[in-house]
Order: structure tokens, then C-alpha cells, then sequence
């Protein structure tokens, strides 16, 4: 483990057992991510990448294994420390964007600093600039169901930057996008990554994954595979 | 139509639970209402059962200080009024009795009428057995007949069909039976038997003696206006010829079916009415809740099949086809719930009571209630239906379309009409639960009223002595004086007294008062009533009613001394303000004078009184009649006594029975029984709705959080903590409330002013109504969301991943 490691995986593991049945859909994943990095999971369907995703993002925990988030052990915490974690170092964009249809565009993004328990003025200041980010500032008023697909991805972006979290966690951010709407995202990605940004991002493009500067290939939820790409 | 109606079976099938949730809804708010529709039918509409009910009247004299009195008429009146009245086609005087029926085992009290023989052809009913009476019985001396009621024939002569030709004795004189009554008919409640009233030639010119109630039936053609204004007329001909006793009296006619069930039940039952019909409205906005999530559920499907253009007006009839089928499954096991409910309302009705029910043997489903039971049903139905139905066709099929399409966790604006319902039936239910409370509360209030001390340790009873034995004043006096006199020396007996009537008990007599030295002719103060009650002295502390000023009567007050009267702090306040009333005389419309020789404490007389009345008390042996109560205060279990009190009535004469035996508590507590009724109706009535208000509530959250699962889990995702989404479930929930409550308690407190003008005892202020019951309303409603919301919370954010 690297003393840049922000994210380190070490043998994790994770079982779903249904109905009798056990599906190992992660197998033993050793993993480092460190600040900075800008790293896609590709791999056939069922292989375990959401699974992966999901443990990286704290919404499930490993069957075994250590998981170590900035120097923190995290695989074995409360449900509600889980929760505050997620909040201030994980940002996620969704394949489906979910957004909350009742919300407005300023709203849903205001939405993980309402439950970091900031003051509004604050929250006014880091949502603007968030949402200038993507290029979404004109449209604070509007509910989600009036914009297009690629705007309501770009708004969902502007969401899961907005706490300042260590990484960005996105499972196939364009997989509900046409091509367009779907490179504009991935230009914004880039965009980010070279601001800084920490990313992992699940894709199913190999064009996209060449975006990366490392792609990791995960079948039958092992890693089967680590390349380092092409920055361009 | 019949496709429609098909899909619906099939679609409600489909989703069983949700249905029979509807079903059940609706069918405890239409069965409560169908009994309560029931009730109505059996006592306020058809209270007796005699043909064209709405023609026939009372007739009674006015007090015209007082437009709800409702006097008996003179002999006199009654002759004027039949002879002169061209409105009505008959007119019929009865008067009450109280005899023994004697001659037959153990002597047994029973309430019957003196009746003119066209009273019966007033009520134009038919006997079951026999005949009634005849014109020539009408005279003195041929008036041995009797007819009984179905009742009495039942129960005191086995219902034997060669009950006619027999000869029976009520107190003491032989009459033959005649007749049989058909089942139900019992009038003047609770009359059991008619025998003629064959008043002699001296006795029908008599114009001093108010004792004759009249009815009649109205001449064809002729409405009741116009029967009031003529017996207007006539009784203002009686006023100019007896300005002394009629000079401020009017005429009062009413239809027989108002007055024959008295003041309070046609209040109680339109009350209970009500009640079931909010509480049926509660039960169709759950239904109307439930609708509106089946239409939600089928929105991208009506939106399709809108969008393939199906006419708007079918996919509304599906809607209220739905609803209406629901109602109708409601309504059929409706039946079943009011059937039990009036089997359970019957068996619990004392028989004490029941005989002042007119029409409550008769209670039961029938043809007309059936009717307004599948009217109730489809107005339900349509009313449930509606409201989803229109909410359907008022959202364009685009919106449905791209709503259903794009995001599934846009919501909000397709559950306001559903949370507005849950608003109004928290509201409605509000109303039903404080309006409960009022009632139980006042009920409660009746019972803990300061009638007297420790009401439990008094044994009451009721003896009428028959007047062919007891002709005067002076044998009933000398039968009351013995009776006292035995009973005060009885073991276990601390005082025993008699009195006319006891508070609480059925009867009341009251009187025209003219205070001395003030004028009685128009122009002065106008005439005034006080109850009039005669007692022995032993009475005040036999029910512990304080003695203020003077003194008590020593029982040795005879007729020909002077008269004396203690007189109550309520009369004092009406007619002697800042004055001492002691030494001061009044009369009671017969010339004699009475002294006021003492004061007492108030009591009250019934529980609808806002304030006790003016009362005089008259020694028993200067005033008073064969009829009267005796009250034994006793050191321990009143009704160990009963035995020596029969003993001693035997020792003074045999044939004498005892009637209405029961403690002074137990005499309360009958006389409460009507509103004890009504208050726990209520309070079951108010109980289903709250429940139906809580699942509706519970209905209503569970759905919500069914629906939101995807936004909730991406909410978790993006760092929610537990307490963020209880308390954003929690809000919609409180919302509700908070919309419900005040709208709910603006309700009843307008709901308590009409309750308050019947109920004694009641406050439009009071605490448990308006602050007890919205609070525990609240807290119901926050129970019923305590379970979806805590679901809610176990949502797993991986849900977030999924793609749709
Ligand atoms: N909650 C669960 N219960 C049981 N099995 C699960 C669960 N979630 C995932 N799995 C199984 O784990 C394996 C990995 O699933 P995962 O969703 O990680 O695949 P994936 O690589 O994201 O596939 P795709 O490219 O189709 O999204 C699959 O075999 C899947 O069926
Ligand atoms: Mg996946």
C-alpha cells in the first residue's frame, strides 16, 4: 500500500447468496487508487464492476477483505458512519442520473450539503459554482422531467462534485446518453480529472476507457487484467 | 357499460388485497349508516303503525310565554275544538292511566289510556283481535270495555286466541276484553290497554281541569299550516270566554309522529345519523385514496391508450365503474354489518326504555331502508370514483406520458389530490371523535350530577293506588301515613319518604304560580310554571337535599290548616329576587293559597335542564294523589330491603303491587340510558373512524414510500442518514395533520354547539374534546406512519445502481 493510496482494496471479496445459490461476484480484488488517478472497470456484463462500484462507494460492504479509505479502515463500519463517509468524500453519477423529480436542478445538487448539515449560505455559493462547472447555471429553476437527458447527466455531474469528495464514482455515465450527450459527459470527466479530480468510473466503451489513465478488467470478479492507457 | 363493468371485476381482482380493504371500508360506513337509517325509519317516520301517519296530529294548548310547552286540554277545549273545527276530520281525546291489573296472580302496575271511541278511527287502525270501541260506550255505564295491546296480551295473557269475552280487573274493576291490538301500536307510549273514557255531561262542560290530550286526523286536502292557523282561531274563542285559565294560551298542533317520541329522539337519532354519515364519507375518501392508486398505477397505460385514441369519457367510466362495483360489494356486505348491528342494538335496549320507543319492536330492515342503503351505496360509489376520475381527465396524456417515462421519481404534484383526501378524512374523523367525546363526557357529567348524596343507598318504588278504593285525598293520605310510618321503623331503614314524583323519574307536573299581591291579568307579569312536587317531610334528608331557610314539614299539616310550601333557590331567584320569600303566598291556578314556610337546595329534575327549575314542595298531606314514588335511604344494600317493604305494602293491602322497584341510582341511570345510548354509538362510530383515518393515513405513507423506494435509495446514497429520511416521511405525514386538525377542530367545535343545546353538562370548550382528542388523533397518525417510515429507512441505497 502506497503512501499516495487514497483507496486501497486488498482481497476483497463478495458473495450474494440467494435461494441457496452463492454468486461470487467479487473474487479476492486487490486495488489502489491513488489521489488524482482517473481509473475505468470494464469488463463483460455480470462480471462484477456495479458490485466493485458499489463497494468502493460504501453502499455495500465486502464479504471479506480490507477496504482502506484514506488511511481510514471502512469495511466494517456502523450504518450511519457509512452514511456521513459516503457523504463528504464520495460523489456518484448514475447510468439513470437520479435525479429527484420533485427537486429543482438547484435543489437536487443542494441536496449532499443539506445532509452535511451546512449553512445555506455556503451551500448557495459551492451549488453555483458546481453548477457553472458543467455549464448548468442557467437552469436552477428547472425540474428535472424539462430537461434533456444529456443536461440532466451534466446536472447529476454537477451533484456529485459539489461536497468536494475524494473520488467520483460513475457506472456507466452515458449508458442512458446518445453519442453526443454521451461525449459531451465524458469531456466534462476529463475536464474534471484535470482539475484534479479523483475518478473510477464503470464503462462499457473502450473509447471511453482509452479516456483513463488506467483501465482495470474485471472478469468473473476477478482482476484480469490492468492496462495503462493514453492520456490525450 | 356491462364491458366496462366486466374489466372492472377483472382489475380489481387482480390486486384482491387493495380491494377488499375498499370493500371492508365501505362496508362498516354503509351497514352503520343503514342501521342508523333503520332507527330513523322505525321512530321518527313510522313511530306507530297506522295508516297515512303523516295526516295525523296533537293538539295540545301553548303557554304563550312558552312556545315548546305542549299542554293538556279542558273537557271544554276538547268540545269546542271538535265541534267547531272544520280542518280535521276526527278529533280524539284520551287520557292516561295508571292501573293494577288485578285478578289475575300477583296484582301487576300497568299504563294504559282512557280513549273517546273515535280515537281509533283517528288512528285508523284495525284491531288484530276483535273490535274496538263503539260509539255508545262512550257514555258512563257502558264503558266496561277494554282493548289490550299486542304487548300485554303477549306478555300477561300468553297471546291466547280466546282471549275475547274474558273479563279482567284493573284496579279492581271488571272490564271485558274487546279487542287486540296489532303489534307495535302502543299510544299514548307506553300504553298497554284502552278502555273508553265516557266523561259524564257534568265532566265534558268542565273548563278548570287540563287533563285531555287530542289528536286528529287531518280532512283530506288540508295541510297542517292551515290546521294551525284554525285552531288558532278557536282557541283565541276560549281565551276571551275563560280570560283566568286560558287568557294566555294558545293552540299547539303538531304531527303525532314529532310528538310521539318525545323532544330528545328525534334529536339523538338525527344525531346519530350524522355520525354514521361521516363516518360513511370518511370510509369513501379511504376508497376514493385507494382509487386514485389504482389510477396512478395505470397511468402510462391510460396515457397510452389515450394516445391511441381512447375516448377520455370511456377511461373515466372504467374508473367510477370501478369505484361503484366496489360500493355495491360494500353495500351487500353492508347489510350484513347493519343487521348485526340492530340485532345488537335491540338485545341491549332495557325493556324500561324500550316501552317509550314507539316503533323500536318494529326496527329492522325493510323496503325503504333498502333503498336509501343502494342509494347511499352508489353515491358512495360515484363520490369515491370521481375524484380520481377527474383528476385523470384533467392531466393531459403528454404529461402522463413523458411523467411515466423519463423520471420515475417525480411524484409530487400526482399525490396532492390523495393527500388532500387523507387531510379530510383526519378532519372528518376529528370531528366524529371530539363530537364523541362531548357526548360521553357529557353522559358522564349527568351521571356525577349532585342529584343527591350517595343516590346507591336508596330504594325507590313506585305505588298507584286505584281510585275506586282510595276515592280521596284523605284514603290516600291515610294509606301514605300508615306506609311512612311502617317503613321509617323497618330495620336497616334510615328515613323513609314519599313523594310525588323523584327526580329522574318520567313524570313531572307542573303549574300556573300567580304570586300574591302581584296582578294575574294581561298587562302584568306574565303567568309562570314551577314543577310542582308533593313530599313528606322525611324527603330532604332522605335524598340529602339541603334545607336553606324555615323549616321542613312536620307531617302533621292538615287540610284545613293553612297551607304551607317550601320552595326551591331556583324559584326564589325567578320570583322573589332580593326579597325574602318566607310568609309570602301564592296560588296555583285553584284559588288556594299556599305559605312559603321554607327553602331548599336545587336539584335537577333531568339531565337536558341547563339550569334547575322553580320547584314548590307541598306537604303530602295537604296536596297530591294515589299515584306517588316512596324513597327508603338505607345503612348498606338497598335492596336487601325489598322484602320487608313488600311485606309492609301487604300489611296495609294485599292487592296493592309495587311497581319500578330499583335503587335511586338505578332510577339515574335509566333515565340516562337514551343518551348512554347515543354516547356509546358514538363513541363506535368515532372509533371506526379513526380507524379508517388511520389506515388511510397508514395507506396513504406505505404507498408513498413504495413509490419513492428509488428516490429514498438514492437520497442514502448521496449520504442521507436515518434520521433524514424518517423525519422527510415523517413531514409528509405531520402535513397532513397539520392540514387535517385545524380544519378538523374548526368543525367540531361548530359540531359542539349543536350538541351543547341538548346535552347538560357539555362545554363548546371543553379539554378532552378539543385538546385530548386532536392530540391523540395526532398520535395515532404518527403510530400509523411510524411503520412505512421506519421501512423506509431500511431501504438499501444499492437500489440507486439498479438501472431502472
Ligand atoms: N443483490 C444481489 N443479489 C444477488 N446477486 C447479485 C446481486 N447483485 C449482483 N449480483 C450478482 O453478482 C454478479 C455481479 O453483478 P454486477 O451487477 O456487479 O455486474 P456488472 O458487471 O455490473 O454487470 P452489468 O455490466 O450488466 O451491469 C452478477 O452475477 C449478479 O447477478
Ligand atoms: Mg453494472
Amino acid at each position: 500500500m502506497s503512501d499516495q493510496s487514497m483507496i486501497s482494496l486488498d482481497g476483497v471479496t463478495k458473495v450474494f447468496t440467494t435461494e441457496d445459490v452463492e454468486t461470487h461476484a467479487l473474487a479476492g480484488i486487490h486495488l489502489d487508487i491513488r489521489k488524482g488517478e482517473y481509473v475505468t472497470i470494464a469488463g463483460p456484463s455480470g462480471c462484477g464492476k456495479s458490485t466493485l462500484l458499489a463497494i468502493l462507494g460504501l453502499l455495500d460492504s465486502p464479504s471479506s477483505g480490507a477496504y482502506t479509505l484514506n488511511g481510514q479502515a471502512v469495511q466494517n463500519l456502523k450504518l450511519g458512519d457509512r452514511a456521513r463517509i459516503r457523504n463528504r468524500e464520495i460523489g456518484f453519477i448514475f447510468q439513470a442520473f437520479n435525479l429527484i423529480g420533485d427537486l429543482t436542478v438547484y435543489e437536487n445538487v443542494e441536496l449532499p450539503l443539506t445532509y452535511r448539515g451546512m449553512g445555506s449560505a455556503e451551500r448557495r455559493k459551492r451549488v453555483h459554482e458546481a453548477l457553472e462547472r458543467v455549464g448548468m447555471s442557467h437552469r436552477v429553476k428547472h425540474y428535472p422531467s424539462q430537461l434533456s437527458g444529456g443536461q440532466q447527466q451534466r446536472v447529476a455531474v454537477a451533484r456529485a462534485l459539489v461536497g468536494s469528495p475524494s473520488i467520483l464514482l460513475a457506472d456507466e455515465p452515458t449508458g442512458n446518453l446518445d453519442s453526443a450527450n454521451g461525449e459531451s459527459v465524458m469531456e466534462l470527466l476529463s475536464e474534471l480529472h484535470r482539475s484534479g479530480a479523483t475518478i473510477c468510473m464503470v464503462t462499457h466503451d473502450p473509447r471511453y476507457a482509452l479516456l483513463a489513465q488506467r483501465t482495470i478488467r474485471l472478469f468473473d470478479g476477478r482482476i484480469v487484467e490492468e492496462s495503462v492507457g493514453t492520456v490525450s | 357499460m356491462l364491458e366496462d363493468l366486466r374489466g372492472a371485476v377483472h382489475r380489481l381482482f387482480k390486486k384482491p388485497g387493495a380491494a377488499a380493504a375498499a370493500v371492508i371500508a365501505l362496508a362498516v360506513g354503509i351497514g352503520l349508516s343503514t342501521s342508523m337509517y333503520s332507527v330513523a325509519d322505525a321512530l321518527l317516520l313510522r313511530p306507530l303503525p297506522i295508516p297515512d301517519i303523516d295526516r295525523v296530529v296533537m293538539l295540545g294548548a301553548m303557554s304563550e310565554s312558552d312556545p315548546a310547552s305542549f299542554h293538556s286540554v279542558t273537557p271544554y277545549d276538547f268540545s269546542h275544538y271538535a265541534l267547531s273545527s272544520r280542518s280535521t276530520e276526527t278529533l280524539a281525546a284520551s287520557r292516561p292511566w295508571a292501573a293494577n291489573l288485578t285478578g289475575a296472580g300477583d296484582p301487576v302496575p300497568i299504563e294504559g289510556a282512557r280513549v273517546t271511541s273515535s280515537f281509533f278511527e283517528v288512528m285508523r287502525i284495525q284491531p288484530l283481535l276483535g273490535r274496538v270501541f263503539l260509539k255508545e260506550e262512550d257514555s258512563p255505564g257502558s264503558d266496561r270495555s277494554v282493548v289490550l295491546s299486542h304487548n300485554l296480551w303477549e306478555r300477561q295473557f300468553g297471546a291466547s286466541p280466546d282471549i275475547l269475552g274474558r273479563t279482567i280487573e284493573l284496579s279492581g274493576r271488571a272490564f271485558q276484553v274487546v279487542g287486540v291490538m296489532p303489534k307495535g301500536f302502543t299510544f299514548p307510549p307506553p300504553s298497554d290497554f284502552w278502555v273508553p273514557l265516557a266523561l259524564t255531561f257534568a265532566e265534558w262542560t268542565g273548563s278548570d281541569a287540563f287533563y285531555l290530550r287530542v289528536c286528529g286526523r287531518l280532512q283530506p286536502g288540508t295541510t297542517l299550516d292551515q290546521a294551525r292557523a284554525e285552531f288558532k282561531v278557536l282557541a283565541g274563542d276560549l281565551a276571551r270566554q275563560f280570560p283566568a285559565n286560558h287568557g294566555r294560551l294558545s293552540a299547539r298542533v303538531e304531527l303525532i309522529r314529532h310528538r310521539v317520541s318525545g323532544d330528545l329522539t328525534p334529536q339523538y337519532t338525527r344525531i346519530t345519523i350524522a355520525a354514521a354519515l361521516f363516518l360513511l364519507f370518511i370510509a369513501c375518501l379511504n376508497v376514493a385514496g385507494l382509487q386514485f392508486s389504482r389510477v396512478l398505477s395505470r397511468t402510462r397505460e391510460m396515457a397510452v391508450r389515450g394516445a391511441l385514441g381512447a375516448p377520455r369519457l370511456r377511461l373515466l367510466r372504467q374508473v367510477v365503474a370501478e369505484s361503484i362495483l366496489v360500493a355495491l360489494a360494500g353495500a351487500a356486505l353492508g347489510l350484513f354489518v347493519a343487521a348485526w348491528s340492530l340485532d345488537l342494538m335491540k338485545s341491549s335496549m332495557p325493556p324500561e326504555v324500550e316501552r317509550f320507543l314507539p316503533g323500536w319492536q318494529r326496527l329492522g330492515l325493510n323496503g325503504l331502508v333498502l333503498f336509501y342503503t343502494a342509494l347511499t351505496a352508489v353515491a358512495a360509489g360515484i363520490v369515491s370514483g370521481l375524484g380520481p376520475a377527474l383528476w385523470l381527465s384533467r392531466t393531459p396524456i403528454l404529461e402522463n406520458l413523458h411523467e411515466s417515462g423519463r423520471s420515475a421519481t417525480g411524484t409530487a404534484a400526482r399525490h396532492r389530490l390523495r393527500n388532500f383526501l387523507v387531510a379530510g378524512e383526519i378532519a372528518v374523523a376529528l370531528v366524529l371523535l371530539s363530537g364523541a367525546a362531548l357526548m360521553v363526557k357529557g353522559f358522564r357529567a349527568i351521571g356525577r350530577l349532585p342529584v343527591t348524596t350517595d343516590p346507591a343507598r336508596v330504594l325507590t318504588l313506585r305505588i298507584t293506588l286505584p281510585q275506586h278504593r282510595y276515592p280521596d285525598h284523605l284514603a290516600v293520605a291515610a294509606f301514605q301515613g300508615r306506609l311512612l310510618d311502617s317503613l321509617s321503623r323497618a330495620p336497616g331503614v334510615q328515613s323513609a319518604a314519599i313523594t310525588s314524583n323523584l327526580p329522574y323519574s318520567d313524570s313531572t307536573n307542573r303549574s300556573f304560580v300567580t304570586i300574591e299581591g302581584r296582578p294575574s291579568i294581561p298587562g302584568g307579569r306574565p303567568q309562570d310554571v314551577a314543577q310542582v312536587q308533593n313530599i313528606s317531610g322525611s324527603f330532604f334528608p332522605t335524598l340529602g337535599i339541603p334545607l336553606l331557610r324555615g323549616r321542613a314539614f312536620s307531617g302533621a299539616e292538615s287540610r284545613d290548616a293553612q297551607r304551607t310550601a317550601i320552595v326551591t333557590a331556583a324559584f326564589v331567584k325567578d320570583y322573589f329576587p332580593g326579597e325574602d320569600p318566607l310568609g309570602r303566598r301564592f296560588h296555583l291556578g285553584d284559588g288556594a293559597w299556599w305559605t312559603i314556610t321554607g327553602v331548599a337546595g336545587d336539584v335537577l329534575h333531568n339531565f337536558t335542564g341547563r339550569a334547575p327549575e322553580p320547584l314548590v314542595y307541598l306537604p303530602y298531606t295537604q296536596s297530591g294523589w294515589g299515584a306517588f314514588d316512596v324513597a327508603l335511604r338505607t345503612s348498606g344494600d338497598p335492596y336487601t330491603l325489598m322484602p320487608q317493604v313488600r311485606q309492609a305494602v301487604r300489611d296495609i293491602d294485599p292487592s296493592q303491587p309495587l311497581a319500578l322497584v330499583r335503587s335511586f341510582r338505578k332510577l339515574i341511570d335509566d333515565s340516562t340510558i337514551g343518551i348512554g345510548y347515543v354516547a356509546s354509538i358514538l363513541s363506535v362510530l368515532a372509533g371506526v373512524a379513526l380507524f379508517l383515518a388511520v389506515l388511510g393515513v397508514y395507506s396513504l405513507m406505505a404507498g408513498s414510500v413504495r413509490e419513492r423506494t428509488r428516490e429514498i435509495g438514492i437520497r442514502l446514497a448521496l449520504g442521507a442518514r436515518r434520521p433524514h429520511i424518517l423525519r422527510m416521511v415523517f413531514r409528509e405525514g405531520l402535513l397532513l395533520a397539520a392540514v387535517g386538525i385545524p380544519v378538523g377542530l374548526a368543525s367540531s367545535l361548530g359540531a359542539a354547539t349543536l350538541l351543547r343545546r341538548f346535552l347538560f353538562g357539555v362545554t363548546s370548550l371543553d379539554p378532552l374534546a378539543f385538546v385530548a382528542m386532536p392530540l391523540a388523533l395526532t398520535c395515532a397518525l404518527l403510530a400509523a406512519g411510524l411503520i412505512p417510515a421506519l421501512r423506509a429507512t431500511r431501504t438499501d441505497p444499492l437500489i440507486a445502481l439498479r438501472h431502472e
